[in-house]
């Protein structure tokens, strides 16, 4: 017998054997209903249904955050603040052609870009397998000749896209759980990268965070790809949106037109665009100090 | 009196390379994570990637050594171990973007890319350092009487190397250095172990002659 217990994989199956069967326990005691748990090689779903909302949670023993909720009685309002939010990057951008989402939840935001634009070609980028299969039983989530799924890690199909020379007039980049932070998606190669796959009018919007050292490193990260951005916060929400463009981002006087242009048709979904210009800033609230994460340096989970 | 010192001194020159080899193993397999992910993605058949390879390499390591301990075992040869490493590193300090970009292109599934992509950069040094074991054994052995307990000793040293090595470069080196500094410290490290083998032969030979003379 040689060394045969090399740690990482040893490490790894315990800890996978260890949390599946903590899932298991935990789950069968918390008080939220569950309607339908799905297996994943990533991490355990669950979708809960309680006081007219069905949420998808991952990890939900841990006590993690709902990743997407969909109200029963109003299927499509958009629950969550940073949802709503991210749709400002219409503002810069108000009739898209070309949409890319990473990171699919519960599908809510393609839906909603492929029901304001029925013509924009939508991709969406989303690793695990098991969360396409929960969006589509559970959150109303349909694939159509325009709107089309890849279960694909999002910077080896940006990568490709840069390659084959398409571009995107909308990229929502909305690939982060919370728990575990893809530390590949927050490096200045990878904000190139995408930069590279947009439009020159195009526009590119980031649910990030908002907490610890990592604020501050991500916004000195994305000013150096894209210089100025808007910095977009909400009373109430937890996270923050950046909206960028290729180079810099336009006055914040010229977003009033369209959104009174956009707000009736976002009415619907709950979104108060017309709010939403007041609330765009361009200054840093971040300390502009920190080190900016490249290939070579992306502590991701260990500064959050 | 100094014969046996320097049989301590070999022997514990020995363990702690042996330490050092693997926790070098690891802190490379983990930062291997790093090198792939801009070009494969962090999914989860990238770690399959490179956690098989790494498992290959050591394999065949184990194989070959355990082979090349059986013809005349000497010191200079288990140096060559950590020489040979430390070079078959340098490709995924150079290299690993310029593989990575061919392969990227010509192979479209991820875990195909990953997979090539760790066979090319980490098979040539992992299952050099995969030889480092069963050699140091035979160096150490004295006695077939004693041979279980100094693999068992072996194995001990050189896995709790691994295990400090995934924590330290998980926990610590991603965080106060890049990426190919901490690549640079493991390849001076393991030309550090060839050349403490090398030392740790010859230096009593020096003094132990005139001593002999003097007799």
């Amino acid at each position: 017998m040689m060394k045969n217990t090399k740690a990482l994989p040893v490490l790894l199956s315990a800890v996978f054997a260890a949390s599946l069967l903590l899932t298991l326990s935990v789950t069968a005691q918390t008080q939220l209903p569950i309607i339908h748990e799905e297996r994943s090689v990533y991490r355990n779903i669950a979708v809960t249904e309680y006081d007219g909302r069905r949420c998808m949670l991952f990890n939900q023993n841990r006590g993690d955050k709902n990743q997407t909720c969909m109200d029963l009685r109003d299927p499509k309002k958009l629950v969550f603040h940073y949802t709503r939010m991210s749709l400002a990057g219409l503002l810069l951008n108000s009739e898209p052609k070309s949409v890319l989402v990473a990171g699919l939840g519960g599908g809510s935001i393609p839906m909603v870009m492929t029901e304001l634009f029925p013509q924009a070609q939508i991709d969406v980028l989303e690793i695990d397998s098991a969360v396409v299969k929960v969006a589509k039983e559970f959150f109303n989530f349909k694939e159509s000749d325009n709107l089309k799924v890849h279960v694909v890690d999002a910077r080896v199909f940006i990568k490709r896209a840069g390659l084959l020379g398409k571009k995107y007039d909308f990229i929502m980049l909305d690939a982060f759980t919370g728990e575990y932070i893809p530390e590949h998606l927050l490096t200045q190669e990878f904000l190139e990268e995408v930069k590279q796959i947009l439009s020159p009018e195009g526009v590119v919007v980031a649910n990030t965070f908002s907490s610890s050292n990592l604020y501050d490193h991500e916004s000195v990260t994305y000013q150096a790809v894209f210089g100025e951005f808007y910095n977009f916060k909400m009373p109430g929400s937890g996270n923050r949106v950046i909206i960028a463009q290729h180079d810099g981002v336009p006055e914040r006087s010229t977003l009033r037109a369209p959104a009174q242009q956009l707000h009736p048709r976002l009415r619907a979904y709950d979104v108060t665009i017309l709010e939403y210009p007041a609330r765009l800033d361009t200054r840093p609230d971040w300390d502009t100090s920190r080190r900016v994460l490249t290939d070579q340096y992306s502590p991701g989970n260990l500064l959050n | 009196m100094l014969e046996s010192m320097q049989k301590n001194l070999i022997r514990s020159v020995v363990m702690i390379t042996a330490f050092i080899n693997g926790f070098v193993i690891m802190s490379i397999e983990l930062l291997g994570g790093r090198v792939l992910a801009p070009y494969f993605g962090s999914s989860v058949y990238v770690w399959g990637s490179i956690i098989t390879i790494f498992m290959l390499s050591l394999s065949l390591g184990y194989l070959f050594g355990g082979r090349l301990s059986s013809r005349n075992p000497n010191p200079v040869s288990f140096a060559l171990f950590f020489f040979l490493a430390a070079l078959l590193t340098l490709p995924i300090i150079f290299f690993a973007d310029w593989t990575m970009t061919k392969i990227f292109v010509v192979i479209e599934d991820p875990r195909y890319g990953s997979l090539l992509t760790a066979m090319l950069l980490y098979f040539p040094p992992i299952c050099i350092m995969g030889m480092v074991s069963p050699y140091s054994i035979r160096l150490l052995v004295q006695s077939e009487q004693h041979s279980g307990r100094t693999a068992g000793h072996l194995y001990f040293v050189s896995t709790l190397g691994s295990a400090l090595g995934t924590l330290v470069t998980s926990f610590y080196f991603v965080l106060w250095f890049e990426l190919d500094h901490v690549m640079w410290g493991l390849v001076a490290v393991l030309i550090l172990c060839g050349l403490s083998v090398l030392a740790a032969y010859r230096w009593p030979v020096r003094q132990a002659k005139p001593m002999e003379r003097s007799v």
